[in-house]
């Protein structure tokens, strides 16, 4: 199960950072934002996967301004990581539409 | 649990992680925690309670630090960086130890802009005319140029002396050695030559040779003998309308 | 903006190893040191004898002269050379070789090189090329004069066909040894021939090898 929420985390990351550049906190507050506060993420795990994304060539990493006045760590979505966010992205909705499916008809049985 | 607990928490399974890398995660976890306290503070919390909660919400700092880890397992990369860091440091000292080797270098340009003079051993006496000239030649991968013709008088007779130079086609390359006693100069009508002074490194071969010659003669032959191939280049001579 | 750029591991490693090839090819093509392979040393050989691209037929290590000497026999269709090539601080430098000529048509072309230590002789080649046809035997032999003018065979080496290497359809020959004598002791005026014999054991072909010798200083 941890394994699948890394999972997911990838897939959120890589999703958020198509939109725009962001630094960690700033994306846990958007993510928050997007999901109407579904994912309760511990905060902190978000680190270990934009990392390892980074290791990958997935996204680049810089240091700037943010608008609260203080620098901060930019994370960047490459292309690279553009195609491996379609990827993920196509294999969550096969998996997201197979539950569906049994979900499906696990209602229709009843 | 304060910060700096977390935080030594967090880094103690970093330890394969160089010193700039763990420090890189320390300062964004911090920066995290500063991000989201500066809310609860705002919100007029209690500096201390607000720190607690914020930690919290970060999760288990073992965890973290163990799939952090998990991110930098692969040190092949830092290896070769480290191997290429190395090489650059040696090779580095090896041309500072080598920089006496600048000379070579510099003699493969100057022989293609400007052949030296100073090679000119002998004595040309009565000198009637000298002149520059370009005529160029590709041997092999090198480049053979001759670049000045002399006439006047040697040990008693009349005698044209010419300069030549060698150098590899590419800059700083290796030209071969031995020009001089792979070249010979004939005048028109065949008669051998003799060789004058030569120098040569890695970088640029000089030659000097000399062949007699006659009113009238209007120019004469440098020979180089190259592997498996015999170069022969018309010198003419300074002011010779040819006779015959 | 202000934007400072992290790099990821490999990232950094890219721009460290473009870094250092860079200086590799700085340091190789203008101060010519700084070489990373022995085969580049005889690169060197090639270019300094004029001799054009060779392919190496064989090669050897001669501990016995430096550490990490090694002797290259490299081939073209005009030249045969051996050559030497070894690891010093400022990379892989080239040495001592012989280079024969082989565009003149001969039966035989042949060189060899002795290495000396203190005027002792520590390792001897010999080597060439087999172009006649009817050769199927060859015998090199090490001779010398001595001071009373007489001539001695100091040693000798034969070989047939399938002894000898191929390379772009031409047949090489390398002989190595240690000379069986002492060089100071005779300060002979030493000389090495090849003769060649066909099927029929008839001498067919005399050459007179080439001499290159090189000293070892220590």
């Amino acid at each position: 199960m941890k394994k699948q929420a890394i999972e997911h985390t990838r897939l959120l990351a890589l999703s958020l950072l198509a939109g725009e550049d962001m630094y960690g906190y700033q994306m846990i507050v958007e993510l928050a934002r997007r999901s109407n506060h579904t994912f309760d993420m511990k905060e902190g795990t978000l680190y270990p996967v934009l990392h390892g994304l980074e290791q990958e060539g997935f996204v680049e990493a810089y240091r700037k301004q943010a608008p609260t006045g203080r620098e901060r760590k930019y994370y960047h979505l490459t292309r690279k990581g553009q195609g491996a966010l379609r990827e993920e992205e196509a294999a969550w909705k096969r998996y997201s539409g197979a539950v569906n499916d049994v979900l499906r008809g696990g209602a229709e049985a009843v | 649990m304060t910060r700096g607990e977390f935080m030594a928490q967090v880094l103690s399974p970093l330890g394969r992680l160089t010193a700039e890398e763990r420090e890189n995660v320390r300062r964004e976890l911090e920066e995290h925690v500063e991000d989201r306290m500066e809310v609860l503070l705002d919100m007029g919390w209690d500096e201390a309670l607000a720190e607690s909660r914020c930690l919290e919400a970060m999760g288990d700092p073992a965890e973290i630090g163990r799939e952090m880890a998990r991110q930098y397992r692969g040190t092949g990369w830092l290896w070769l960086g480290r191997a290429a860091v190395l090489l650059t440091v040696v090779v580095c000292i090896q041309a500072l130890l080598g920089i006496g080797l600048l000379s070579s270098a510099w003699d493969s340009l100057a022989a293609r802009f400007c052949p030296s003079t100073a090679i000119s051993i002998g004595e040309l006496k009565n000198v009637e005319a000298v002149e520059d000239l370009d005529i160029r030649a590709e041997v092999g991968n090198d480049v053979l140029r001759i670049y000045q013709v002399s006439v006047g008088e040697k040990d008693g007779q009349r005698a044209a002396m010419v300069l030549a130079c060698m150098y590899d086609r590419w800059p700083f390359g290796i030209v071969a050695g031995g020009l001089r006693i792979r070249s010979a100069v004939v005048s028109r009508r065949g008669e051998m030559g003799t060789s004058g002074g030569s120098r040569g490194n890695y970088g640029a071969e000089y030659a000097v040779h000399w062949a007699p010659v006659e009113p009238g003669d209007a120019h004469v032959v440098w020979v180089y003998h190259g592997i498996g191939e015999t170069i022969r280049l018309e010198v003419p001579l300074p002011g010779g309308e040819e006779t015959a | 903006m202000r934007k400072t750029k992290l790099s990821s591991r490999r990232r950094r490693t890219l721009r460290r190893i473009l870094i250092a090839a860079a200086a590799v090819f700085l340091v190789n093509r203008i101060f010519l040191i700084g070489l990373l392979f022995p085969v580049q040393a005889i690169r060197h050989n090639e270019e300094r004898e004029g001799a054009g691209r060779t392919a190496v037929v064989c090669r050897d290590w001669a501990p016995e002269i430096y550490k990490s000497q090694l002797v290259y026999l490299t081939e073209n269709e005009d030249i045969t050379m051996l050559s030497g090539a070894r690891l010093t601080y400022l990379g892989w430098i080239n040495g001592y070789g012989v280079m024969l000529d082989c565009t003149e048509e001969a039966p035989v072309h042949g060189g060899w090189l002795a290495w000396s230590e203190r005027e002792q002789s520590s390792i001897l080649y010999a080597f060439g090329r087999v172009d006649g046809p009817d050769i199927a035997r060859l015998e090199v032999r090490l001779q010398y004069t001595d001071w009373k003018g007489e001539d001695h065979t100091a040693l000798t080496w034969n070989s047939e066909r399938e002894d000898w290497m191929e390379k772009d359809g031409r047949h090489y020959f390398l002989f190595r040894t240690y000379p069986p004598f002492d060089w100071t002791e005779y300060h002979p005026r030493l000389d090495a021939v090849a003769v060649g014999y066909d099927e029929a054991g008839l001498d067919i072909a005399w050459v007179e090898l080439s001499n290159g010798s090189g000293s070892i200083s220590s």
